[in-house]
């Protein structure tokens, strides 16, 4: 069976034909969703007819991206034609392959690709014709000689923005390029008209001669430019700079209106591999109009092995599976066309869902045709949840237990004991600890680092509420005796990084783009970082009882933080609100909380449930988990909104949620995949393998080798998980080769999760390994001593206390002849002097062989990753 | 008080053990770091190990508590040396009405009186841990019975408890009220491994765990320093007890001499109920109602809490209950009236008035109005961290006025957070979070006076005391002993107490705790100096809240160990200064701290046996100048010991930014400093009286104990004369053998040749003569072995005699020292054209 089944292809095969009826389901249920006027015939009822495209009585098979006639103002006003073919399937965009007629001509033009322009006064009809029918619509054209004005802001900027001139790497700089300066991404415009028409005296612009301006030469290539020939002469938007010049370099008309925010048609799409789908974006103004800005908006695809986009907005898909999404950007506003690339598998006997995980998850897999992988085994499961919720390998006894364990509750009893245990609060608080940068710098900060991974600990093992939890957290005041969390305060000191710690962490914003300027791939403005910055402006310091510590409290008076750019003072703002009026004694950190911890923050509950599916997923549903931004958009959005309200409605359960994740039979699938699966990174249709963490792999190394490592300072026999702060990163190759990470950073993605060299060389060939493998209490020689067991019985303990499951018949023969394969020790007149000496006892080379096996079965895969 | 005269025995036992030493400049200095067990069972009778420095030649341990005594521990004389002492163990009884609390300990030694330590005192047995950092080799806790232990790094001590089901116990680790340096953490696990809860900083930094067993157990409790720290430093007691435990009480104070009621919560109340609903973290109290006649605190126990919560006028209670006896609380005492606060709304108080409040919510901000007249200062202070920990009040002030419409106007005039500051640096560190201001309204009015907590606080036990009275200048002082630290020489803080060598000074420092408004000029005076130490009266000057008292001895002083008492006047106001001292020595004031807290008494000692290395002896110590005009002081040194490199001398206790010194040669025996008393210089003079002292800096070639060489040498002889009597003995002995052989030799030769007759007694000659012989060999032999034995006690004792030597050898130390105090009397200007 082909992995990729093209559906434009026809006639439909017979083995096709099964597939048809469920896509058509989904795809009426989407045009419902829609709000189209269409209703679906019928109650969904399909006639098939054998042809091609099997219709549904009572809906055109064509239609336009949006209703209503074309108004078109002025001689350089244009409009994107989007043509869509709807078939039961799906539906295809045909813009490109549809053919136009106008009527009566010399009105406008429209290109092959569907632009109208202008070319005189007038109405005139369009009409698209297409294999399936024709579909006509009315444009209309008003002033069409007239010369309008143009308007800086709106029509020259986003050509800079559009061709790289401002950005990062060219002029948009802080210092600009060659002398030349223009603010990043167009986001002052007024900074920029100051640039082109005052700086220099002008030198840029040569108004009698438009053509001839420095500006227009070097963009188009003509004089040496090192950005390269950006604008060809006589393009729209060479000649858009042109009539700019020649208007008087004005910056806009008195009364010109600002954009309010921009769409895009279609804005999501149900398509298939290889297809095209051409967009349509639409600026709307402060005035209630719009206009079409397809061709000077900015687009760039979110994951280029899914989609491709042109800029002229025609998005090409490729051939995985899944959903994807091009992020639009006009001016600072963005907007986000998702299109979900079904396989188109025959998708039975999914598993009853369990939950509402199982709802979503297994409900797309049905529309993507991509059948999920068996139910993972037991061991399997038990190895899985135990590493997942308690950062550990399941014990010889776990093991035996859970698998000779006959009731059918008992992953969801294991789950329940594993989140009862202190490990899952040991393995939850060094998550936590890791992001909430809890570093000790200098050796005397180790009672408040100490203190705040105690403090996290301790809050989850309690099973404290998260909104309780986090408003600790953030609205922390006093010592580090009474208050562990102030020393947060500590190593994030300035109240910049304490915005972007706290959007990034809780609410899955990053603003730091926004100190500078505005976001590039968000909504939010400088004004909105200054506003959420206020609410850290009120965080006072007094020396504390020890060197080290500090007295956190909140200081009197009016919060307010400066926006640098316009110099305004900005009262404490919740992003996306409005500023908050607060008494001079109240703390802003209380009301942020109060904001956050509300019941309809957009973010907060998303934010967390998107961070927790990342940890026992390996993907987030907005990944990475914590760049939230509408320009990176979900890929289960009523998933991710249904676990976010399960989750307040829990009252903010932790353990709930791990519990709804964790009992979840998408949680549960076999990661080996099927037919189809192997190349689905995003739909959860199987379970992805992941390497474990430093400290798992390390304490698991240490268990099943039976060694205990040593930590400076801690007492023995301490697992690497339990570790506090960052300290033992430096300290610990081992956790250091394996990416623990130093604490540096509020992102989870400071911990490295790769596979390099240096690893495979530590667990093949390093001096720590062999001693953990040849100590004369390690697994090996106890193994040895242990004269009573079998040989089979101690292979099968190995595998077990491994891998969590007993080997199989081949593994135990291999295992069998290896371990009882005769050795001879060398004859001692072969050796050097050295060799005699260092030779080991009888009883050590009789552990050899053990120490061979553990060795390998450390280094296998199954071992190094959690499955 | 002396001590007894000191064995010579004990040199050889203890000479080079003790305390951790620590990397200071300071001259050797005796300290009590360590005694162990560090508490006893009322009418018990325990032995105690104490560690720390120059503690080789302790005579014994002198209790704050006259019902806790100690004895030497004897050791049997032996061949070569006489009955003698155990040098760093004692038994210490505790008479069965001593009450248990809080007590303390000084040893004394050869240098002199040690600081204190605390020792406890309990009503239940005590125990002592033995090695137990593994779940297997956890050790019993019986309930109602103190654990002694002490953290050791990096490892944890088990211990487990069985338990019913239901049973209800309240497990403390008392370390920081002991003097510990561990920051204690208990964990509770079931006999599965499974962990119920951990505590640290509950009751400040020593931990409490509440625990009911769910079932029937032998439950698993660790016991560890939160960072893993330890050592012979880091001692705790722990226990797991029904006895009652008290949270807080409510209100926090009530009027001297009468009997008022109050509300206890807390944990295993006698007939308590959480019908309050009362939590605290995740504890939900219990409350009972007790009526309690106040009185002025009659226990000799310390006062648990920091130096500021400790100076509060109050008295220590505890709650009694089935022969149990809770955790002692604070109950301050009021100033009449009292007001009971009300939440929510604004109250009008009185002046004057002590208004009880609590901050119930985070953020609360308490509002209070009152009537003032305008000029007459007022005293306006909070007590909020004094009662709780970790509060930090602030409140403001704000004059009302009222316009044409009634509309009332409010305008902030005052306000203050913290009063007073760190004094004491890291040296002694005590700083109040409270808040108290002087307010002098500016007009006849209504004020209104709002009132905060900084940290965030919020809750049923964040109770506050508000003061309003006017202003009645009153202090308090706290006096501890100094180290002058050489300047640039360390970054230790060293546990001192005042300890004068022959010839030398010891230096006290004075804090003073200014309230009511009072900002005026303290005299300093020590009582109860033996004969020969001196120390002129200080002027503790307006407006600062630090002084030096510089105590010297003079030719006439001799060996005394006692404690005296620091006395400051203000015209009629006397007040004793509270002793304070130091937990322990750190080695870096920048990375580690150090506790500061309020002791018994203050231990001085003069050991004219030691010589202070140098001495600067001004030829006065009392100068009279007119203002504007210089005097030259002219001093001696007169030195112990060799100095490396110059003596740098300058003028200390006087306003100076950059004080007048002057340097001299290292073998310079004396010198003169000029000092100006002008109203130009940066030490702006004023008519009155000026205290100040020479300091000196230098480094010392110093020799350690050389009295011990002596001692040692004394031995050495005393073990070499009897090596030689020994020997001699054994030359006489050896020497006797040959005439007796000859004798025997001649006897049998004369009965070889005798008749019959004579051979009868001849034989009898024969065989005297043989066991002579004998018994002359035997002796012999006998002398042989005692010279072995002899000489192998005087290798003993030289190898000691060459340690001593050792540790005697000339080493350079950095070295400050002061002369004693120079009284100047400043005059008016005789120019002055105003006078």
């Amino acid at each position: 069976m082909p992995r990729f089944l093209n559906l434009l292809d026809s006639p439909v095969s017979p083995a096709v034909k099964p597939l048809i009826f469920p896509l058509s389901c989904l795809f009426l249920l989407w045009t419902a969703q829609q709000g189209a006027t269409e209703e679906a015939g019928d109650n969904g009822v399909l006639v098939t007819t054998g042809s091609s495209s099997a219709r549904v009585p009572g809906l055109a098979p064509l239609r336009w991206s949006s209703d209503g006639d074309i108004l078109l103002k002025g001689p350089h006003d244009v409009h994107q034609l989007v043509l869509t073919h709807r078939q039961n399937d799906g539906e295809d965009d045909v813009t490109a392959i549809a053919t136009f007629f106008v009527e009566p001509p010399g009105v406008v033009t429209v290109s092959p690709d569907g632009l109208i322009r202008v070319n005189g006064n007038g109405s005139a009809t369009i009409t698209a014709k297409h294999a399936a029918g024709q579909l006509s619509r009315t444009v209309k054209v008003s002033q069409a000689d007239d010369l309008l004005p143009i308007s800086f802001p709106n029509e020259i900027v986003p050509i800079f923005t559009r061709h790289g001139c401002n950005g990062g790497g060219c002029h948009g700089k802080a210092e600009g390029q060659n002398g030349f300066k223009l603010s990043l991404l167009g986001y002052e415009p007024q900074d920029d008209h100051g640039y082109l028409v005052r700086e220099g005296l002008g030198r840029r612009i040569f108004r009698a001669s438009p053509g001839r301006s420095l500006l227009l030469l070097k963009g188009s290539g003509e004089l040496p430019h090192q950005g390269g020939s950006r604008l060809s002469r006589g393009s729209d938007d060479y000649n858009a700079i042109v009539r700019w010049i020649r208007q008087g370099l004005p910056y806009q008309s008195e009364g010109d209106p600002s954009v309010s925010r921009i769409s895009v048609e279609p804005r999501e799409r149900l398509t298939r591999a290889r297809a095209v789908q051409q967009l349509r974006v639409v600026a709307h103004f402060s005035d209630g109009s719009s206009k079409d800005v397809t061709r000077i908006a900015q687009y760039e695809a979110n994951d280029e092995d899914m989609a491709i986009v042109s800029d002229k907005g025609l998005v090409t898909m490729q051939e995985r599976t899944g959903s994807t999404s091009v992020m639009i950007r006009f001016q600072e506003h963005v907007d986000v066309f998702r299109a979900t690339i079904p396989l188109g598998a025959p998708v039975e006997n999914l598993p009853p869902s369990n939950n509402l995980v199982d709802q979503h998850i297994f409900a797309k897999l049905r529309t993507l045709g991509l059948p999920p992988s068996q139910a993972s085994e037991d061991s399997t499961f038990l190895r899985r949840a135990t590493i997942d919720i308690a950062g550990r390998l399941p014990t010889l006894e776990e093991t035996d237990e859970f698998l000779d364990d006959t009731d059918p509750e008992k992953r969801q009893r294991k789950v329940d004991q594993l989140l009862a245990s202190t490990d899952y609060a040991d393995y939850f608080a060094g998550k936590w600890a890791a992001i909430l940068r809890n570093k000790r710098s200098s050796p005397h900060h180790a009672r408040g680092s100490f203190a705040f991974h105690s403090w996290i600990r301790n809050a989850l093992h309690h099973n404290l509420p998260y909104n309780a939890f986090v408003r600790q957290f953030v609205a922390a005041s006093g010592e580090v005796g009474e208050n562990p969390p102030v020393i947060w305060y500590r190593t994030v000191k300035d109240s910049k990084e304490q915005l972007q710690d706290v959007a990034q962490i809780f609410l899955g914003q990053r603003l730091q783009c926004a100190q500078c300027h505005h976001h590039p791939y968000e909504k939010w403005s400088q004004d909105d970082y200054y506003g959420f910055e206020a609410f850290f402006s009120k965080v006072g310091r007094k020396p504390g009882a020890q060197p080290g510590e500090e007295v956190i409290f909140n200081k009197i008076g009016a919060a307010s933080a400066r926006n640098p750019r316009s110099g305004r003072a900005l009262s404490p703002k919740p992003l996306g609100g409005e500023e908050l009026i607060l008494a001079n004694h109240h703390d802003p950190r209380d009301s942020l909380a109060d904001w956050m911890t509300n019941e309809s923050n957009p973010f907060f509950a998303r934010m967390l449930v998107n961070r927790y599916w990342k940890h026992f997923f390996g993907r987030g549903i907005v990944d990475p988990e914590d760049d939230m931004r509408v320009t990176n958009p979900p890929t289960h959005p009523d998933l991710l909104d249904s676990l976010a309200r399960s989750f307040v409605e829990s009252g903010y359960d932790l353990k709930g949620l791990v519990r709804t994740i964790c009992n979840s039979r998408t949680y549960q699938l076999s990661s080996i995949p099927n037919e189809h699966n192997l190349d689905d990174r995003q739909n959860y249709s199987r379970f992805y393998p992941r390497r474990l963490p430093a400290e798992i792999l390390l304490d698991g190394i240490n268990s099943v080798t039976n060694a205990k490592e040593k930590f400076n300072g801690q007492p023995q026999g301490i697992r690497a998980v339990q570790l506090p702060d960052d300290q033992f990163t430096k300290e610990s190759y081992f956790l250091s080769v394996f990416g623990r990470p130093d604490m540096n950073s509020a992102c989870e993605c400071e911990r490295a999760d790769d596979v390099n060299l240096a690893q495979a060389l530590h667990l093949v060939n390093s001096t720590n390994i062999r001693n953990k493998l040849a100590s004369e209490d390690a697994r090996a020689a106890l193994l040895v001593k242990n004269g009573e067991a079998s040989v089979e019985a101690r292979i099968s303990e190995l595998y077990r206390r491994a891998f969590s499951r007993a080997p199989g018949p081949e593994e135990l023969t291999i295992g069998v002849q290896y371990l009882k394969r005769k050795r001879t020790p060398p004859d001692p007149s072969t050796l050097s002097e050295d060799q005699r000496k260092n030779a080991r006892s009888p009883e050590a080379m009789a552990r050899e062989p053990y120490e061979d096996l553990i060795w390998a079965l450390l280094n296998t895969k199954e071992f190094l990753f959690n499955h | 008080m002396t001590g007894p005269k000191i064995k010579s025995r004990l040199i050889f036992t203890t000479l080079f053990l003790g305390g951790v030493p620590l990397a200071t400049a300071q001259l050797p200095h005796p300290d009590l770091q360590t005694i162990f067990p560090q508490g006893a069972q009322a009418g018990q009778t325990v032995e105690v190990a104490i560690g720390g420095s120059e503690l080789q030649e302790t005579t014994g341990l002198l209790f704050s508590h006259p019902g806790i005594r100690c004895e030497q521990i004897p050791v049997a004389a032996t061949e070569f040396h006489p009955p003698g002492h155990k040098a760093l163990n004692y038994r210490v009884s505790v008479a069965p009405d001593v009450a248990p609390g809080i007590y303390e300990v000084v040893a004394a030694t050869r240098l002199g009186m040690t600081a204190p330590r605390a020792f406890a005192v309990n009503s239940f047995p005590e125990k002592v841990h033995r090695a137990n950092h593994s779940p297997e080799s956890a050790e019993e806790l019986p309930l109602n019975t103190v654990m002694n232990g002490h953290a050791d790094a990096a490892a944890v001590d088990h211990y487990k408890i069985s338990l019913s089901e239901g049973q209800r116990v309240i497990i403390r680790c008392e370390a920081e009220s002991i003097d510990s340096r561990m920051d204690g953490t208990i964990s509770i696990a079931n006999s599965s491994g499974h962990e119920y809860n951990r505590d640290r900083d509950t009751t400040g930094r020593d931990p409490l765990l509440d625990f009911t067993a769910p079932k029937d157990d032998v439950y698993l409790l660790k016991v560890y320093d939160f960072t893993y720290a330890g050592g012979a430093h880091y001692p705790y007691r722990l226990i797991a007890t029904d006895a009652p435990h008290i949270d807080f009480i409510d209100p926090p104070a009530g009027i001297s001499g009468t009997s008022t009621k109050f509300k206890i919560y807390g944990r295993n109340l006698p007939g308590g109920s959480t019908g309050e609903g009362v939590r605290l973290g995740r504890a939900e109290l219990e409350s009972i109602e007790v009526e309690i006649p106040l009185a002025e605190n009659k226990t000799l126990g310390l006062n648990p809490g920091e130096v500021h919560s400790s100076l509060v006028p109050g008295m220590t209670w505890c709650l009694d209950s089935n022969g149990r006896r809770s955790n002692p609380v604070r109950i301050g005492f009021s100033i009449a009236p009292v007001i009971q606060g009300a939440e929510g709304q604004e109250q009008t108080i009185l002046v004057p008035s002590e208004t009880h409040g609590r901050f119930d919510t985070k953020g609360d901000l308490d509002h209070y109005r009152f009537q003032a007249k305008g000029g007459q200062p007022l005293w306006i202070e909070c007590i909020a961290s004094r009662i709780r920990r970790g509060s930090d009040p602030v409140l403001w002030i704000d004059q009302i006025t009222v316009d044409e419409k009634g509309i009332e106007h409010f305008k902030e005039i005052a306000g203050n957070d913290d009063s007073g500051g760190n004094p004491g640096g890291a040296s002694f560190p005590f700083r109040n979070h409270d808040c108290s201001l002087v307010f002098t309204p500016p007009v006849d009015g209504i004020y209104r006076l709002r009132l905060h907590d900084y940290t965030g606080g919020g809750g049923p036990a964040d109770l506050y005391r508000l003061l309003i009275c006017t202003v009645a200048p009153d202090y308090d002082l706290i006096t501890t002993p100094w180290y002058a630290a050489p300047a640039k020489a360390t970054k230790a803080i060293p546990r001192h107490s005042a300890v004068i060598r022959r010839g030398g000074t010891t230096i006290l420092r004075v804090f003073a705790i200014r309230r009511n408004g009072f900002k005026g000029s303290i005299s300093l005076t020590v009582e109860g100096l033996p004969a020969g130490v001196e120390c002129p009266p200080v002027i503790l000057p307006s407006g600062q809240d630090t002084a030096s008292l510089i105590l010297h001895g003079t030719p006439e002083a001799h060996n005394w160990q006692g404690f005296v008492r620091v006395i400051g006047t203000v015209g009629d106001v006397r007040r004793s200064a509270r002793p304070g001292t130091i937990s322990w020595s750190i080695g870096n004031r920048d990375t580690e701290f150090t506790r500061a807290r309020l002791s018994h008494q203050l231990p001085l000692s003069v050991t004219v046996d030691e010589q202070a290395p140098i001495v600067i002896q001004p030829a006065s110590d009392r100068y009279e100048v007119a203002l504007g005009e210089k005097i030259e002081i002219p001093f001696k040194i007169e030195k112990a010991m060799n100095l490396k490199g110059e003596l740098v001398v300058a003028v200390h206790g006087l306003p100076h930014s950059k004080p007048p010194s002057v340097k001299l040669k290292q073998d310079a025996v004396e010198g003169s400093l000029a000092l100006a008393f002008s109203t130009s210089n940066e030490f702006k003079a004023a008519p009155g009286k000026w205290t100040f002292s020479l300091r000196g800096e230098c480094t010392i070639k110093h020799r350690h104990n050389l009295s011990a060489v002596k001692i040692a040498q004394a031995e050495e002889d005393r073990i070499i004369d009897l090596e030689k009597e020994a020997k001699e003995e054994e030359a006489r002995a050896k020497a006797a053998i040959a005439p007796a052989k000859q004798a025997l030799q001649e006897a049998e030769k004369n009965l070889a040749a005798a008749s019959d007759t004579e051979k009868e007694s001849l034989e009898r000659a024969v065989a005297e003569k043989k066991s002579s012989l004998a018994e002359a060999m035997s002796s012999s032999a006998s002398a042989s072995e005692k010279v072995k034995r002899v000489t192998a006690a005087r290798t003993s004792t030289s190898t000691h005699l060459k340690q001593a030597g050792e540790i005697s050898k000339e080493k350079d130390r950095k070295h400050a020292t002061h002369s004693k105090l120079i009284t100047v009397v400043v005059k008016p200007a005789t120019n002055d054209p105003d006078k």
